[in-house]
């Protein structure tokens, strides 16, 4: 299983240090666990998960070609 | 037809003045129109803990704002009786007192044009992935959260 790519905004950002990351999860639950061991600061904090620009809540599969994308709370206009 | 196409809504830095009046003499030949509605967000000057925000550095996840954007444009003309409708939102440094958000909304009577006005505020501020981060004047800072 290759790794897919995760892109982070805001303040996750900037805690995580990157723009962007690879990891490998073969689900959305799956790659939840493994950024809340590599981040601990994302267990305490709400986030919203975009896949293939897709609003997704829930626990779905995940293939390398899916592109996720990790928000923290909004704060436009 | 004007509804259909993805408009670009990100600008950089404030909304400038001029830029909104130009908006609203652009609609003078659209004459079947009888009322506009404008909302301006303006930064403001927060205390926090002492510190003063003296601008806002907004960042978006754009692909996915636009996307956002386009959604919330098509549902407030599905919802109200509109004849046209702008949405211009700022990316990077926006100084305390300058714009940042931009929502014009016209329509042949004045009440489609109110109750548009505030869903779309209320659903940009909601859904779209803009991230404001707010910069104190000693040069720290930190990230805003909508309420």
């Amino acid at each position: 299983m290759g790794d897919m790519k995760v892109v982070y905004f805001g303040v996750i950002q900037e805690k995580v240090g990157l723009q962007e990351d690879q990891v490998s999860a073969a689900s959305l639950d799956e790659l939840r666990e493994t950024l809340h061991s590599k981040h601990d600061f994302l267990k305490s904090m709400t986030y919203t998960i975009f896949v293939n620009q897709n609003k997704t809540v829930g626990n779905i599969p995940l293939s390398d070609t899916d592109e996720v994308v990790i928000c923290p709370p909004f704060s436009g206009g | 037809m004007e509804t259909k196409k993805i408009k670009k809504v990100f600008k950089d830095g404030p909304i400038a003045s001029d830029f909104i009046a130009k908006s609203i003499q652009n609609h003078s030949h659209k004459t079947n129109i009888g009322a506009h509605n404008i909302f301006l967000g303006q930064v403001r000057n927060d205390l926090i803990e002492g510190d003063e925000v003296v601008a806002i550095d907004y960042t978006a996840a754009e692909d996915i704002a636009e996307l956002e954007f386009h959604r919330i444009r098509e549902e407030a003309f599905d919802k109200f009786d509109l004849t046209c409708m702008h949405i211009y939102h700022s990316l990077g440094v926006v100084q305390k007192g300058e714009i940042c958000l931009f929502v014009f909304v016209s329509s042949a009577h004045r009440k489609a044009t109110f109750e548009a006005l505030e869903f779309l505020v209320e659903e940009i501020k909601a859904h779209v992935p803009i991230f404001g981060k707010e910069l104190f004047e000693d040069g720290s800072h930190q990230w805003k959260e909508n309420k």
